[in-house]
């Protein structure tokens, strides 16, 4: 068998020749951001990208719904512990991490056509969006929405809370 | 120290395995970049004024060093690169998995993913990395090819 050779190297090349290529790799997205996508680098950034294919309620509109007892299922995407410490009354934990488990636990057997709201701890996190797809793209629910605002609006709206496991 | 040609053909293996997982992860965002600023917001370790950058940056920087690694040129550099960016995404993803984690991985694009598969997925490329970097070069790389013109025209 023909031998290869793997031996010393010169480490500072090394290290100098990665340096230039994240050089490189923020050259290329500087030049591509400013011929393509100026308002990124020089604009306001809109971060709370909004899906096509997911409806979203507002705090008001949640507010109604869990006033008027409609019969919803109401899903805090966030953590087993955010959850403990404080989440909406009614609402059932499906923590994104482990939504497969959650889901096969809590949610198989329940109608998809019974309407959803998921929500997660505010504007910047992505889990409620995501849940909201797993449900009601690859879970067969035909009636779910995200409460956009999520935790962080409804505590500041001094809304009601629960605290503990309401599984 | 010599290696065998095998494990030459392995090395050659993963490392156009993984370039091509870099630099396709950094296509993913780059053609997405409002959505991979979001999750980058979504991570919560960088200050507001970060945020942008970063996300601006980093999929091209994953591009160039998948990039690299894919065609092997300047391996041990490229190799160097990748893992850097493997330790700083496992790190990322431990300190939201401690946190409680609320966030969606966002790394190829598809967000449907465990955090811990995300964790265990990085430390496994970080291995292939390690096991990488004993290479000077592989065969059917730029640097091999290289290497080779170079000692034909010397002799």
């Amino acid at each position: 068998m023909q031998p290869v050779s793997v031996g010393f190297y010169n480490y500072k090349l090394v290290l100098l020749r990665a340096l230039v290529i994240q050089i490189l790799g923020i050259g290329a997205g500087l030049i591509y951001t400013v011929i393509f996508s100026e308002q990124l680098l020089f604009g306001e950034v809109e971060t709370s990208e909004k899906h096509d294919d997911i409806t979203y309620v507002s705090l008001e509109v949640l507010q109604n719904v869990i006033q008027s007892k409609s019969k919803i299922l109401l899903i805090d995407g966030r953590s087993e512990s955010a959850y403990h410490e404080g989440h909406i009354p009614g609402a059932v934990n499906i923590p994104y991490i482990q939504h497969d488990y959650f889901f096969r636990q809590l949610l198989a057997d329940v109608a998809r056509e019974t309407p959803i709201i998921v929500y997660c701890s505010g504007k910047n996190c992505n889990t409620g969006v995501e849940l909201a797809k797993f449900l009601s793209q690859k879970s067969g629910f035909m009636h779910v929405q995200v409460f956009e605002g999520g935790w962080e609006e409804w505590v500041q709206g001094e809304n009601p809370i629960q605290t503990g496991f309401d599984r | 120290m010599i290696l065998t040609t095998k494990v030459a053909w392995i090395g050659t293996v993963v490392r156009v395995f993984l370039g091509g997982i870099i630099g396709w992860a950094g296509i993913v965002k780059i053609h997405n970049p409002e959505a991979f600023i979001k999750i980058v917001k979504a991570y919560d370790l960088l200050p507001e004024g970060l945020v942008v950058i970063w996300g601006i940056f980093l999929p091209w920087i994953e591009l160039v060093t998948g990039l690299f690694l894919f065609s092997g040129l300047w391996h041990k550099s490229a190799v160097l690169s990748s893992s850097g960016l493997f330790l700083l995404f496992a790190v990322a993803v431990s300190i939201n998995i401690l946190r409680g984690a609320d966030i969606a991985c966002g790394c190829f694009g598809f967000n449907d993913t465990n955090l811990y598969v995300v964790l265990l997925q990085d430390l496994v490329f970080l291995l292939c990395c390690c096991f990488l970097f004993f290479f000077k070069s592989t065969p059917y790389s730029l640097d091999h090819l290289l290497s080779t013109s170079r000692n034909a025209e010397l002799s």
